[in-house]
């Protein structure tokens, strides 16, 4: 008997072993049931169900890249600053700047891109770990944002929404209206899962994306292999600086306003998400797939926070402890898997 | 040698002119820390602006809670709580030094004109009077003469002071109040007006303020809505008045007007009033006669039953197509309820009396707690629209409106900052909770970790899918914020902006209320009160740390115009002086300043981050 049910165990374990995503796609359904038992009437509606996964978005966008890039084995501190600094360019552009959506978009994709390369070169060259670069940057760009922004907000105000705006990020009337109280979903959801789609096919088929994997895993042996370690992560790098630039262009397609304080704190609950979604700090290992099932958790886990009615300040230590012990069962599943 | 001769000059002047014996700098700011409490106590500083969070806090759970359990809506569109001033005389209750004698009972009396024994309209008000004191666990007893009699009334209040109650509340019928008031308040105790007044200001008496219908602003609201419900086109207006000369029925007319001429809406007649009298069958003919010469008039307001019952005589009688018209009122009766239910009026104006007093028990019960002042001379209670939308909701008797006093009630508040991180906003969360508590309501207050304000927007999302009845949120950027504060009115459910927002209006969302201190006024009567201690020969300066952040900005517009208004001179160019965060550098920028300005002796800060540099400054030139 006693035999059996560690026989099932086993079997568990080894159904889990080498599928990260599965932890956290359990861990979500888990999170939801509890939710849903202790309130049925207000968690399973379109209101909730659909703030879940747009409020997964635009920190979603950027976990992307982030998990790209802790799969090749560094990481990036300074994404809240990244967003704060192309977000705001981006918007001080189209307002002040006079300069359409589509080419300020350009120029802020590109000043995303630019402060990657400036992480990636520094970490590449300088052969510092990238946490202490990237908290570095995650200061400097912070201070940068607040120079531009010199406690402003910019706010673009137009009676009519640029095309652009609307199909980056605009509300889905048709899905949201078949429920009461009306739904949430917006454009911004299917960009954001076009994008994981790609990032997931691209680390999966290409042979980049092996590149990715090897570089992260055991950079001294895919070296001899003949891969281009540096230039792996230096690419990482500026991908995660385009994402960021991704997803603040689609931040203010929403919101048209923004300050240099955006994107606080972001950077901790990136990492987070991708700590849940099974990825490993000293890298290698993960799938995107699992790093945007680790940010919809966190998005449940604050939606469901509200609903349950508990103070807001309990609501970090309640996270806090779900990621160790999530991060816990990861650890254990590992090992398992190492054996 | 010369600077020392002016000197001398300067020193020789003070000690013979009196005009300059008061000391030479002036100096207020605005906000509160233990250094500019001690600079007001050392009698450096005039005076700290201060908009009174219990206020906001207590304000805007109380505002939702009573839309939420009576339909009761917020009368003006803001709902200033500043700006007061903290001076030697209220120091001892500076925001760092609440809560004042928490556990001290509180006994009021009321003294009313009327009573429900007699006027049934009193029994709502005196069912708010009695639902407040069993909130705010305060001991009220209401006296009203037997029948109406205005020297009675002045007796009670008298009689009143005797009891050496915590507070009266009463209603100021009648300038021969104006002695037992100052009795009153000669005696320490404070009075607020409630239903019958103008306010202190126009009484000429110091009570705290007057707690009733706004006139002009529900001829000017009402004006607004019934413009929006006309629809585009060519209109015509006219206010039915049936007592033309009465002071408050003309200032409904009045706002009326100003609505309609704003929008480029002409009024019929030469006036856009018609006179009517009580005498309901003349005043139809008067009504019909009028339409005959006017025949475009497609929007009437008429100013209470004895307009609108011959309003609808007329309508009858010429055959009216309900759609060829728009129609509004005030107050309300079982024919205009009828009315507003088929759609022919689209709304009864309420001056809502049982927040009269339930108000005025509550301002009274702050006042105690944490020495507020209510700011302005009038806290309207009305107007509140009685539409189709909330015509079921509104409680048709003082019972009904006793037994929902323990109405289940949600109230989610979404804030910029938290107490746990911005000690600033700890106040705010207690006075929350105190009302909450105290009113029986289940309250969550939510906040992003650090201040980002599209954290807030997603936060004002999820309370939404909650479905509460109703939020408080900081409308810290409206263009942030507005899609989802937008669903959540969408869904139904009342919102009022506290603390940070500029209205609905500028702030471009249909919410309640904004319950705040708009920043120009703040900056406005801070001016106006150094203005008034200022010495002949003055000249000004607004000390601005963050030139460029629109509130502090508008601090210094208001500032420099109270200046302008008291003809004042203002330093440089537009009497705006920048400064930084960095307190020595803008030490020596105020140095640099008044070395090129040495005439300037009016300062003003916005802050402890201006106050602070402004100090050093002073002590360094040995100003102090």
């Amino acid at each position: 008997m006693r035999h059996s049910v560690r026989g099932a165990l086993v079997r568990v374990e080894t159904l889990l072993m080498g599928r990260s995503a599965l932890v956290a796609l359990i861990s979500v359904a888990a999170l939801a049931l509890v939710f849903a038992i202790l309130t049925p009437s207000t968690l399973l509606t379109g209101v909730s169900i659909s703030n879940v996964i747009t409020f997964s978005v635009i920190l979603g966008i950027i976990v992307i890249g982030v998990a790209v890039l802790m799969i090749a084995g560094e990481f990036d501190l300074s994404v809240g600053s990244t967003f704060a600094v192309v977000g705001f360019t981006y918007g001080a552009l189209v307002t002040e700047g006079g300069i359409g959506v589509w080419p300020a978009a350009l120029i802020a994709l590109c000043a995303g891109a630019l402060l990657g390369l400036f992480n990636g070169t520094v970490v590449v060259r300088s052969g510092n770990p990238s946490f202490i670069i990237t908290l570095g940057t995650l200061l400097a760009f912070r201070g940068i944002a607040r120079a531009i922004g010199g406690g402003r907000v910019v706010s673009y105000a137009s009676e009519e929404t640029p095309f652009l705006f609307s199909m980056l990020n605009s509300g889905i009337t048709g899905l949201n209206e078949l429920s009461t109280p009306a739904g949430n979903f917006r454009t911004s959801i299917i960009w954001f899962v076009v994008l994981a789609v790609i990032f997931g096919v691209f680390l999966h088929r290409s042979r980049f994306g092996n590149w990715i994997y090897s570089t992260g895993g055991n950079r001294d042996a895919a070296q001899a292999q003949g891969v281009p370690t540096r230039r792996v992560k230096l690419t990482a790098f500026v991908l995660v600086g385009v994402l960021v630039g991704v997803s603040s262009i689609i931040n203010f397609a929403e919101r048209n306003s923004i300050d240099p304080l955006a994107g606080n704190l972001w950077e901790l609950f990136a990492v987070a998400a991708c700590v849940i979604g099974g990825l490993r700090l000293r890298g290698g290992f993960g799938t995107v797939t699992g790093a945007c099932l680790g940010i919809l958790m966190i998005s449940l886990l604050r939606q469901g926070l509200v609903l349950v009615g508990l103070s807001i300040e309990t609501f970090q230590a309640v996270f806090g402890f779900l990621l160790i012990s999530i991060a816990a069962l990861n650890q254990y599943l590992g090992r398992a898997a190492d054996d | 040698m010369r600077s020392r001769l002016i000197g001398a000059l300067i020193a020789c002047a003070i000690a013979v002119t009196p005009v300059f014996a008061d000391g030479e700098i002036l100096h207020g700011t605005f906000d509160f820390s233990e250094e500019i409490g001690q600079n007001i106590e050392g009698g450096v500083t005039l005076f700290g602006v201060n908009q009174q969070q219990p206020m906001q806090g207590y304000g805007a759970i109380q505002a939702l809670t009573l839309q939420a359990r009576y339909g009761i809506s917020p009368a003006s569109k803001v709902t200033t709580t500043g700006p007061a001033f903290l001076t030697q005389d209220n120091l001892a209750t500076a925001p760092t030094r609440f809560i004042v004698d928490p556990d001290k009972a509180l006994r009021f009396i009321a003294v009313q004109h009327a009573r429900c024994a007699w006027d049934s309209f009193w029994c709502t008000v005196e069912a708010g009077i009695q639902q407040a004191a069993a909130d705010t666990g305060a001991d009220v007893t209401i006296l009203g003469p037997d029948s109406f009699d205005l020297n009675r009334v002045a007796e009670l209040v008298d009689q009143a002071i005797a009891a050496q109650p915590d507070g009266i509340l009463m209603t100021y019928t009648d300038g021969r109040f104006k002695d037992p008031v100052e009795r009153a308040l000669a005696a320490g105790i404070p009075v607020i007006a409630y239903n019958a007044g103008q306010g202190p200001e126009k009484d000429g008496v110091g009570y705290l303020t007057y707690l009733g219908q706004d006139e002009y602003l529900g001829g000017y609201e009402g004006g607004r809505r019934l413009i929006a419900a006309a629809g585009d086109g060519a209109h015509k207006a006219v206010c039915i008045n049936q007592a033309v000369g009465h002071v408050g029925l003309d200032a409904r007319c009045q706002g009326f007007a100003d609505a309609l001429a704003e929008a480029g809406i002409s009024m019929a007649g030469s006036t856009g009033v018609l006179g009517i009298s009580d005498d309901a069958a003349a005043s139809q003919q008067t009504i019909s006669d009028f339409y005959a010469a006017n025949p475009d008039i497609d929007i009437f307001l008429t100013l209470g039953p004895n307009g609108a019952t011959p309003f609808y005589g007329f309508v009858e009688q010429e055959g009216l197509d309900d759609a060829d018209f728009v129609h509004g009122t005030f107050d309300f009766n079982e024919s205009i309820a009828a009315n507003i239910r088929s759609g022919r009026t689209e709304f009864g104006i309420d001056q809502q009396p049982y927040l009269q007093g339930y108000g005025a028990v509550t301002l009274l019960y702050l006042n105690h707690r944490f020495r507020t002042v209510p700011p302005t001379s009038v806290t309207p209670t009305g107007p509140g629209f009685i539409t189709e939308e909330n015509l079921d909701v509104i409680p048709s008797s003082p019972d009904e409106y006793r037994a929902r006093a323990q109405m289940p009630v949600d109230i989610i508040v979404v804030q910029h900052a938290r107490c746990d991180w911005d000690s600033w906003w700890c106040t705010m969360r207690d006075t929350m909770a105190m009302a909450a508590s105290n009113m029986g309501v289940n309250l969550q207050i939510l906040a992003p970790d650090a201040f980002d304000v599209n954290e807030v927007a997603r936060l004002v999302d999820q309370a939404r899918a909650d479905q509460p009845d109703g939020m408080a949120i900081t409308i810290t950027n409206a263009d942030i914020l507005r899609d989802s504060v937008n669903r959540v009115l969408g869904d139904g459910i009342p919102v009022v902006g506290f603390n940070a927002g500029d209205g609905p209006d500028s702030d471009r969302i249909p919410y309640g209320t904004y319950m705040g201190q708009r920043e120009y006024d703040g900056g406005y009567h801070g001016g106006r009160r150094l203005a008034s201690a200022a010495a002949l020969g003055s000249k000004a300066i607004c000390i601005n740390h963050q030139v460029g952040h629109i509130g502090l900005d508008a601090r210094c517009d208001g500032f420099v115009d109270a200046m302008q208004e008291a003809g004042i001179p203002v330093a440089g160019s537009n009497g705006v002086l920048g400064i930084s965060d960095d307190v020595a550098a803008s030490a020596q920028v105020i140095s640099d300043f008044y070395a090129s300005n040495p005439d300037t002796n009016i300062f003003f800060t916005l802050g402890p981050n201006s106050a602070t540099p402004f100090y050093d400054f002073l002590e360094s030139e040995g100003l102090n």
